[in-house]
């Protein structure tokens, strides 16, 4: 890390000195308002952070669980001020989802904004005790307390195809080097814009890292969209006017959503300056309405998984991109990533050819928790401009054309869908653990070259008599184990799965039968 | 017209049932989401030049293909 270059926790402390009344972050329903300040931030996180530091008596990571409520981001910087790490839960993810990932992590202590209904170990803290701590007298705690460059900043999970989470561990050291590049994006965020940064993803989903710190560490406010908004197309066009936004951070997905109206344009928005869009594949024509709608705002496209810290390239879509380009380019590495295509036995191939895209660099993650094997096979270290770096092998397919990626899908039986990263064989197993099931397959399906939804093709062991219910029952079932995003749209009862000569499963057959 | 706009929702849902049951809840039963209905009004605009902004309709106004179907002929009429 150079010199003039200051690292996260110092920023946030100087930017909550320099403007302690200006709003941090403000989630707004219907009626109901809630905000923090940039000192309430800072103070309440300093002393729930003394707190930690004198109740706990492990260093292991702490779960945050909730949804879209100020005090999560109060909860996130205490445990990073008191050298652990946290990991960020939303309530829409299952119960059981939750139940897993905490016997994962096995957390001292459970932060909880919202009230968690899930057979775990650990203490849970609830809201009510967290304020009372946030707002009791003294308690700072020293800066030297906090995690180091190399220590685990934060850890978001991910599907995992055994049905299993992955928990990525995200390092401060990465977190700052993605941090120094995301400030220049776009138009680029000067330092004391004051600017409004839209907030749309869960914070257990990593786009909300390119939001929530890049307000954090230019002194922004965060304009968080709570999912009762999302889904209420009156009250998000009202939201989105009311915010006064500079800086619009979502997957495309929600773009196409919100230009299904004709009021979502300058008119709505005038302070937007720039779109940031990450998590899945932008296409030609949702910047060509942008374009139309948004005039004066440049429309940025980043790639990047989790496992390398939010995004690592990006490019600026011009309209000239726009109009010569088919299929968008997802951009350059930033300064500190080099991205290698690789060949199956992991030679680099030249340029224009097509193959798996390697991540080298300095926000590459240490791993993922707890799980070695995966580690080895995902992770490893290499020599880039004469020194040592970290890389990821993402199983994502592509190709560079004169240093600009281009993102080719996925190579494995991983999809993306409206930005979430699935795995399908998780889904199929959360169908095998339903009574009756013998066989499921789950195949995506496509529109415009973008995965629009997922179609499961299911064998059962007993006569299927009123199908209707039977699927039904079975959706329901699935609800209580997987996010609504992961549950097939289109499930149908075959008689028996397809199968190819060397009796792998026909995916392409079954699709057809879907 | 009918016909096509049923083609074009058979195809946003991924699923050919909605043209036996145009009455079934679309968003109830998962058929479509806040995204693909975004997609639908967009179908819509470029198929048979209706805008139907979400924001100035209810859902409980435009969840079953036989209230969509009947939406666009009042606006088309109009």
């Amino acid at each position: 890390m150079d010199n003039q270059f200051v690292t996260i926790l110092e920023k946030v402390r100087q930017n909550a000195a320099r403007w302690p009344e200006r709003p941090m972050m403000i989630e707004k329903t219907g009626e109901t308002m809630r905000s923090i300040t940039w000192s309430g931030l800072n103070d309440f996180s300093d002393r729930l952070a003394y707190w930690m530091d004198c109740r706990l008596e492990t260093k292991a990571p702490v779960v945050v669980y909730g949804h879209k409520d100020p005090m999560m981001i109060v909860c996130f910087l205490a445990c990073v001020k008191s050298g652990r790490a946290y990991c960020p839960i939303d309530v829409n993810v299952p119960v059981s989802r939750t139940e897993a990932i905490v016997n994962e992590i096995k957390p001292e202590i459970i932060l909880t904004t919202e009230t968690l209904e899930a057979e775990i170990s650990g203490t849970v803290v609830d809201r009510e005790e967290i304020c009372r701590i946030a707002s009791s007298e003294g308690g700072g705690i020293p800066p030297e307390k906090a995690v180091g460059p190399d220590d685990v900043f934060y850890m978001i999970f991910t599907s995992g195809s055994t049905g299993v989470p992955k928990g990525v561990q995200i390092t401060r050291d990465c977190l700052d080097h993605f941090i120094r590049w995301a400030i220049t994006l776009g138009n680029g965020i000067p330092d004391e814009a004051a600017y409004v940064f839209l907030n749309q993803a869960p914070f257990s989903f990593d786009l909300s890292v390119m939001d929530l710190f890049l307000c954090l560490y230019t002194g922004g406010t965060l304009w968080a969209l709570p999912k009762a908004v999302q889904n209420d197309m009156r009250q998000l066009y009202r939201s989105l006017g009311e915010s006064n936004a500079n800086v619009w951070v979502s997957t495309p997905s929600f773009a196409d959503v919100c230009l299904a109206d004709p009021s979502f344009s300058s008119e709505l928005m005038p302070s937007l300056t720039d779109f940031l869009f990450c998590g899945e594949i932008l296409t030609n024509r949702t910047v060509e309405r942008l374009h139309k709608r948004f005039p004066n705002a440049k429309v940025v496209n980043t790639y990047g998984p989790t496992e390398s810290t939010c995004a690592v390239t990006e490019v600026t879509v011009t309209d000239e991109i726009n109009q010569t380009v088919v299929p968008l380019p997802v951009g350059r590495p930033k300064p500190g990533t080099w991205i290698r295509i690789v060949d199956e036995n992991g030679r680099v191939l030249p340029e224009g050819e097509h193959g798996e895209i390697v991540i080298v660099g300095d926000s590459v993650s240490v791993g993922y928790w707890n799980n070695e094997e995966k580690n080895k096979r995902s992770f490893g270290v290499t020599t880039e401009s004469g020194a040592q770096y970290r890389f990821y092998r993402t199983g994502d397919e592509g190709y560079l054309v004169d240093g600009m990626l281009y993102y080719g899908g996925r190579m494995d039986l991983q999809v993306k869908l409206h930005g979430y990263r699935i795995e399908l064989g998780d889904v199929e197993n959360n169908f095998l653990k339903i009574d009756g099931i013998e066989q499921a397959v789950v195949i995506p399906k496509y529109r415009d070259g973008k995965v629009s939804s997922l179609a499961a093709g299911l064998v059962s062991s007993r006569t299927v008599e009123d199908e209707k219910t039977e699927i039904a029952n079975i959706r329901e079932a699935l609800k209580k184990e997987l996010p609504e995003y992961m549950i097939p749209k289109k499930i149908r009862f075959l008689s028996d799965i397809p199968r190819t000569n060397n009796g792998k499963i026909d995916r392409k057959a079954v699709g057809e039968l879907l | 017209m009918e016909e096509k706009l049923l083609n074009l929702l058979a195809d946003l849902c991924d699923d050919e049932e909605v043209k036996s049951n145009p009455d079934e809840d679309l968003f109830e039963s998962g058929l479509i989401d806040s995204l693909a209905f975004a997609e639908l009004l967009y179908a819509i605009e470029e198929n048979f030049g209706v805008i139907i902004a979400p924001s100035e309709v209810e859902r409980s106004d435009i969840n079953t293909a036989n209230k969509i179907i009947a939406l666009v002929k009042e606006r088309m009429r109009a």
